[in-house]
């Protein structure tokens, strides 16, 4: 599931929020019962895996998160859509930017955005890359419907916002500066898909019935619904062939089965595995754990602008009773670390302006664990403490059932109550896809979820929490409002140069921080099990936007 | 979905043979003693809060402090199975008192006026029967949202075939019998008749057919916590202990399953051993 | 066969007709009261009004409940299964390429049983003392423990410590797909061979024990001939009418050893579309299996009536 943007001024752009489903939990790290805590030695990132340089015939792949929706970009968030469908620029491992089907795509001046398109691109089935293709693939992120609208936002409305100017060249247009689009066309947002082909298709664009017709490394041979999608290798690839002749992704959202599968080598790779049997991992002699940096983090916020949840003295009172070594070692065996706000380091740490984010990231008062003072917060919040926090999590998720328990016994160490809402996958999902269906968030205090942003920048991902509704805060259900914080955060969005917007940036995130809209309790790194004779795969967060599999091969 | 639709009610022979020996009885009915006294003063007994995270290391093994180890959360295996045993206990005595009382009203009506009345009977039971306990379990489900109400409330359905048909066959026998004849011409009401010697009459083997269902439910009730729909984590039900504790089985520390499914083996078989002892004692009275 | 076995079960056939029919009426209403499927349907697309509007109207979600059954019911014998709330693909593309498999591992299951079951049963009732008690113990335990605990057992002695079987998956190609079905087929069988080995056992010495095979023991015929053309066949209809609930049980709940091994079939379609609140799916794989029952039992009960004219009525419990 994925939080996406809607009818709003300024949006963030492809933030999502995921429920990591069948990442089974615990075990200590060394896979013995004498019940040491997991290893705390520090975890070596690694953030893609050297390319492979022999022909392998097939890889079967196992998707943790289940079946996809849809294998269109910007109606769901997987990890088979990058492999398929070429950006205009692409996501590097270490979240940087380069050019991918655009030669080159820059703001020529603040407000015209130029994309030069590389000659010679094809779809699968041979035709060409055009123009016009990229213009619909653009204009297709401007329904309200994408998960990428946000991302447009700032473009003039109607056809002069979209253009082409040349044979190979089209211009984005803004009414005002935009410092996160070139970023977000990296991502799903950049796309490119062929026009006919959606244009036919139509409403089934990216089913199983519909498919999709891309130009990225893999092609789409098969999808069989429930059973797995198969991908075979894209000869005319503009970038050259991947090694990998074919890709079978199974889906495999049971946490303990996708762990036997791959231990005994029936799959040959995943992404998120389960934590819990990190230890298994390690040891294995079938395949190597790769753990690398990520934006995901897991957290809670509030569900309603009143009760328990919205109050930010319980917020912060929770916080202070959640011990986040504790948590870490637990919940994420020690995959993952304390995280002092909910945007991640790795968002910014590829940015022209890293040191102003880190400064003002370093500043911000890390999460510390005192009983004492949360309940001295409890007694100030003038909050009923009888009443009881209802906290929402999906069924499904190990991690986020472990996090409720958490959240449950520091609750009643400061003398608050807790009740677990578990609820199935699909009405989970709903609430974020239908943000203001408040019906759905009636009778209930906090919500449990993973998110992360796929694609570099700052600000994707705490806009949907901290501006107004009206200006993109779909998930700002209670009611947040601080001017300074508005207008820090759409100056750094509209402010052209990387630093002042970093700046800008820091304004905003040392009011916001302390207010725990969202109260994260781990930062999560991203984990990969690959067996022993391939290697090649982007090992980082990137891998959720960026053909992850293109140098994969036997070693 | 279990053995139990299709186990009818009888009791192997086998099993009415070894209810025979004496100390397989005494030792059945000591674990079963047992198992009571957990479930009904469970919380009491517990040497720790059963969900109080971090007593001891997370996935710790059998110690001295710890008995049966501790879980994922560091929570005291020892006394989550005790606080479990009140819902992993009485569910399944809640699934055979409804099917029960259900069932053997049902049979007791159908035989007791017979002609359409049966035939509506017969047929509400065949469709009853029909549909596998699981799905019944997963309509439930859907219906009303998951938890231990909803499969409860389908295992009480699916159950009731069973004991209906071997009432509504008691019940022919025992009206067949010359001495209620003999009630009627003595002018004994019909009430008075049904519920002072027609429901007396068939109690044993009510309660017989009860005993035998009791293990049946648990393993279904574990079965469907085993699926995700039943009850829900953090319950320390024994059914969702077992399944929450898999992937640590996979690293090597197995206390988080073991201990719950020994005690769901070990007390359904108890109740097997005393359900065929229960049965012998019915048909002895029948006869 | 006679006339006067052939219209009882002519009865009976239209009996199951009728239980089918209210099986199909009872699991749609059912599922009718589960609430507005929509948050189902668009799975994560936010849903605008008109789209709302375009999915009621797909559906027809709008007309009256006994219209959308006769509907419903209307498709399933014509063919159409209708459409997967979740996957928006024909249900009947869902289901075809998992019921070979699901199909495989219950006949896997069976023939376990079958072969086990009766197997050990015959031997405890033939053998007696030391055997006869080893089996027993066995059994007792046997129908004590939970198919899941099983499993989860199997794959971690069999799966990883031993590595002697595949742990996920059904594999592809018949003998590999017995291959990886077969832990899941023996945690199934567990349970049923114990308990089928107990009915076997008590039908076969009561058998043993009745007065034709005495009478046939002192005419002096061979003891082998004995127990196949006596003691076996008369057993036979007490141990076939519990075969036909079991293999329809089976598929149900095949589910456990699909989700625990990781096998896409009917089983883990039905849990997954539970979850997932797919009810046109749960609505077809829940009338498949209460027909599969219907079914296997009206031909259960011509085996038995072929076999034994006599126990041709009451059946299945006491």
């Amino acid at each position: 599931m994925r939080i996406r943007g809607t009818a709003a001024a300024v949006v963030a752009v492809g933030a999502a929020v995921v429920l990591l489903a069948g990442c089974t939990p615990r075990d200590n790290g060394t896979g013995t019962p004498t019940g040491a805590p997991a290893s705390s030695t520090p975890v070596d990132l690694v953030s893609s895996l050297p390319a492979g340089t022999t022909a392998v015939d097939e890889v079967t792949w196992g998707l943790a998160e289940g079946e996809p929706a849809l294998l269109a970009p910007g109606g769901d968030y997987n990890f088979v859509t990058p492999n398929l469908c070429d950006s205009l620029l692409r996501v590097t491992p270490d979240f940087g930017v380069e050019p991918g089907i655009a030669e080159s795509a820059e703001f020529v001046d603040p407000v015209t955005f130029v994309i030069d398109i590389r000659p010679g691109v094809t779809f699968w089935d041979g035709s060409p890359v055009t123009r016009d293709d990229v213009v619909y693939s653009l204009e297709r992120d401007r329904d309200q419907r994408s998960a990428f609208y946000g991302a447009t936002v700032l473009i003039v409305p109607g056809a002069d916002g979209i253009a082409v100017t040349g044979e190979n060249q089209v211009t984005v247009r803004f009414v005002a500066p935009d410092s996160t689009f070139r970023d977000a066309i990296a991502g799903g947002a950049g796309a490119v898909l062929s026009k006919a082909f959606g244009e036919q298709a139509g409403a089934a664009l990216g089913t199983s019935a519909g498919g999709v017709l891309c130009a990225g490394p893999y092609k789409l041979d098969s999808w069989t619904p429930g059973q797995d999608i198969v991908t075979v290798a894209n000869d005319t690839y503009w970038g050259g062939a991947p090694e990998v002749k074919k890709i079978t992704y199974k889906f495999v959202p049971d946490g303990t089965t996708l762990t036997n599968a791959l231990l005994a080598g029936e799959i040959d790779g995943a992404y998120n595995v389960p934590p819990a049997n990190r230890g298994e991992f390690e040891s294995s002699g079938t395949g190597t754990f790769v753990v690398g940096p990520s934006t995901a983090s897991f957290s809670f916020g509030p569900t309603r602008s009143e009760g328990l949840g919205a109050n930010p003295k319980i917020r912060q009172a929770l916080s202070l009773a959640i011990d986040r070594d504790q948590y870490i070692q637990t919940v994420l065996n020690g995959l993952g670390e304390a995280q002092s706000t909910f945007v991640a380091p790795f968002s910014w740490e590829s940015s022209d302006a890293a040191a102003t984010y880190k400064a003002g990231y370093d500043a911000l008062e890390a999460p510390t664990t005192d009983i004492a003072a949360a309940k001295e917060l409890v007694q100030e919040s003038g909050e009923d403490t009888s009443v009881p926090l209802r906290i929402v999590i999906p069924a499904g998720s190990t991690e986020l059932s472990q996090t409720a328990a958490i959240m449950q016994s520091a609750a009643q160490q400061i003398g608050l109550t807790a009740e677990i809402d578990e609820r199935q996958a699909a009405d989970y999902a709903a609430m974020f896809s239908d943000p203001f269906n408040e019906s759905l968030r009636a009778d209930t205090d906090l919500i449990a979820a993973t998110g992360y942003t796929e694609t570099p920048g700052v600000l994707a991902y705490p806009q949907l929490f901290l501006l107004p509704v009206d200006q993109g805060g779909i998930f700002n259900w209670s009611d947040y409002a601080d001017a300074d914080v508005t207008a820090a955060l759409q100056t750094a969005r509209t402010t052209p140069d990387a630093e002042g917007a970093a700046a800008a940036y820091v304004d905003a995130q040392a009011i916001f921080a302390p207010d725990q809209l969202q109260v994260t309790l781990a930062g999560a790194y991203h984990t990969t099990f690959l067996s022993n004779d391939l290697t090649g795969v982007v090992t980082s967060i990137a891998a959720y936007s960026s053909p992850w599999a293109l140098a994969l091969g036997g070693k | 979905m279990s053995v139990a639709q299709l186990a009818g009610g009888r009791v192997p022979r086998v099993a009415r043979r070894a209810a025979q020996r004496e100390w397989l009885f005494i030792v059945a009915a000591v674990v079963l003693l047992g198992i009571v006294v957990m479930a009904l003063f469970g919380p009491l007994l517990a040497p720790y809060d059963p969900d109080q995270l971090f007593v001891g290391p997370s996935n710790g093994a059998v110690s001295a402090s710890h008995i049966m180890g501790t879980d994922d959360l560091g929570r005291d295996i020892f006394s989550r199975v005790l606080s479990g045993a009140a819902a992993s206990v009485f569910a399944p005595v809640v699934v055979v008192v409804l099917s029960g009382v259900l069932g053997a009203t049902l049979a007791v009506v159908a035989a007791w006026f017979g002609g359409w009345v049966d035939g509506v009977s017969n047929r509400i039971i065949d469709v009853i029967f029909a549909i596998p306990g699981l799905v019944l379990a997963i309509l439930a489900v859907a219906m009303f949202g998951k938890g231990l109400v909803a499969p409860v409330l389908a295992l009480s359905i699916a159950y009731l075939p069973i004991v209906s048909r071997l009432v509504r066959g008691g019940a022919r026998a025992e009206l067949g019998k010359p001495y209620m004849a003999a009630l009627r011409i003595q002018g004994v009401s019909s009430g008075a008749i049904a519920f002072r010697h027609l429901v007396p009459a068939l109690l044993p083997m009510i309660i017989a057919q009860s005993t035998i269902g009791f293990g049946y439910a648990m393993l279904d009730l574990a079965a469907i916590s085993f699926l995700g729909l039943g009850a829900q984590p953090p319950a320390s039900d024994w059914g969702v202990m077992i399944s929450a504790g898999q992937a640590s089985l996979l690293t090597g520390a197995p206390e988080q399953s073991v201990f719950p499914a020994l005690l769901v083996v070990v007390t359904v078989l108890a109740v097997n051993i005393l359900g065929a002892r229960v049965t012998a004692w019915a048909e002895g009275k029948d006869s | 066969m006679n006339r006067a076995t052939i219209r009882p079960l002519l009865g009976k056939l239209g009996g199951l007709l009728l239980t089918l029919f209210l099986a199909s009426v009872v699991i749609f209403a059912a599922l009718q009261l589960t609430g507005d499927p929509i948050a189902a349907i668009t799975g994560g697309v936010r849903p605008t009004p008109e789209l709302i509007e375009t999915i009621r109207a797909q559906y027809h979600l709008d007309d009256p409940i006994w219209l959308q059954y006769l509907r419903w019911l209307g498709g399933i014998v014509t063919g159409d299964l209708g459409t997967s709330f979740v996957y928006k693909t024909p249900v009947v593309d869902l289901i075809a390429p998992r019921i070979g498999i699901t199909v495989l591992l219950v006949l896997y299951t069976v023939v376990l049983i079958v072969v086990f079951g009766i197997g050990s049963g015959i031997l405890a009732a033939r053998r007696g003392g030391a055997t006869d008690k080893a089996v027993l113990v066995a059994t007792s335990v046997g129908v004590a423990l939970p198919t899941f605990v099983v499993a989860i057992l199997l794959i971690w002695l069999f799966g990883r410590e031993l590595g002697w079987f595949p742990v996920y998956g059904a594999g592809e190609g018949l003998l590999d797909n017995l291959y990886h079905l077969t832990l899941p087929a023996i945690s199934l069988s567990v349970l049923y061979i114990a308990y089928l080995s107990r009915i076997t056992r008590g039908a076969v010495v009561a058998q043993l024990g009745s007065e034709h095979v005495d009478t046939a023991r002192v005419r002096g015929i061979p003891s082998e001939q004995i127990f196949r053309r006596h003691v076996f066949l008369n057993a036979s209809p007490q141990v076939l009418s519990i075969s036909g609930a079991t293999i329809a049980g089976l598929f149900a709940i095949s589910a456990i050893a699909e989700v625990a091994f990781g096998i896409g079939g009917l089983g883990s379609l039905l849990t997954e579309a539970a979850a997932r609140k797919d009810l046109p799916v749960v609505q077809v794989i829940s009338l498949m299996l209460v027909a599969l029952f219907v079914v296997v039992n009206a031909v259960v009960d011509v085996i038995i009536a072929a076999i034994d004219p006599d126990s041709a009525k009451p059946r299945r419990n006491a």
